[in-house]
């Protein structure tokens, strides 16, 4: 449209509604790419908020002040039970989660659970969680 | 007649070279205001629309100045050439402005979200030949 001279006269004249229409044209193409920017930056920045985000929250709110084995096995235990992300959220993803709440390092999960496994049922620390969730019912109960 | 010619090929080349120095300074001033409002981005696109509107009145005077007897192909190239240099910004900048405001307090995917509206709709309306910058 700029390079149609035959048709200048009618469109760039003064008092004519369209005499701005150059300009609208090259602010159209600035807003496009500023809009291109925006959607481009926006598209990496969850990654990196997912990342930097927990650590600023949780870093210094709670700790997880006994064994690692015993967070491990609440983690395998809401794995196999299937009750987050109705069951599709995987084992690594669990015990990152805990790892950067409760400011521990998870990462050698596997490990710990053979040593889980060695121990007596009786030895688990979710059995001592449920028991003593009991006693605190039961307590209250009376 | 080659004289008068000359005179009219001189007179483009001044206003033209007078707005293309005037966006060099219109650029160092944003980039001035975005380093003086670095947090206060909406200041600063407010600021920017403002030095925009200064500087196309100062480009309506210098063009008075030079074309006092205008013709009509000196007002074309003017409106065609000149004017859009300086006045691109200025939409721009009000455009910004408003779309940045009406997102101030939206969460991350609202945003994207607007961001592609706004795109869609651009380009929508310029296929459909409706010039207006309108924030979705």
């Amino acid at each position: 449209m700029i390079n149609d001279n035959k048709l200048d006269q009618s469109i760039f004249i003064e008092g004519s509604l369209n005499n701005t229409i150059a300009a609208e044209f090259q602010a159209f193409i600035l807003i496009s790419k500023y809009l291109n920017q925006k959607i481009n930056e926006f598209k990496t920045q969850p990654d990196r908020q997912m990342v930097t985000q927990p650590k600023v929250h949780f870093n210094h709110q709670l700790n997880w002040s006994s064994a690692l084995s015993k967070c491990v096995e609440i983690c395998y235990a809401l794995y196999l039970l299937k009750v987050i992300n109705n069951g599709n959220a995987t084992l690594k993803q669990i015990t990152e989660t805990f790892g950067q709440s409760l400011n521990v390092d998870l990462s050698d999960y596997a490990q710990s659970m053979k040593y889980i496994k060695k121990r007596k049922r009786d030895g688990l620390f979710l059995t001592e969680m449920s028991n003593t969730l009991f006693s605190f019912i039961s307590h209250s109960n009376q | 007649m080659a004289h008068s010619k000359l005179r009219i090929i001189s007179k483009i080349f001044t206003m033209k070279n007078f707005a293309s120095n005037l966006e060099k300074r219109m650029i160092k001033t944003f980039a001035e205001h975005e380093m003086m409002y670095a947090n206060h981005p909406f200041q600063n696109y407010h600021q920017n629309t403002e030095v925009c509107s200064i500087a196309i009145q100062e480009l309506k005077k210098e063009y008075n100045r030079f074309s006092r007897n205008r013709t009509l192909n000196e007002e074309v190239i003017f409106y065609k050439e000149c004017y859009p240099i300086i006045a691109k910004w200025q939409l721009y900048f009000h455009y910004i402005h408003q779309l940045e405001q009406s997102l101030f307090i939206s969460y991350l995917e609202l945003k994207i979200k607007t961001y592609k509206n706004c795109m869609v709709k651009l380009n929508s309306d310029f296929k459909k030949k409706n010039f207006y910058f309108h924030v979705y």
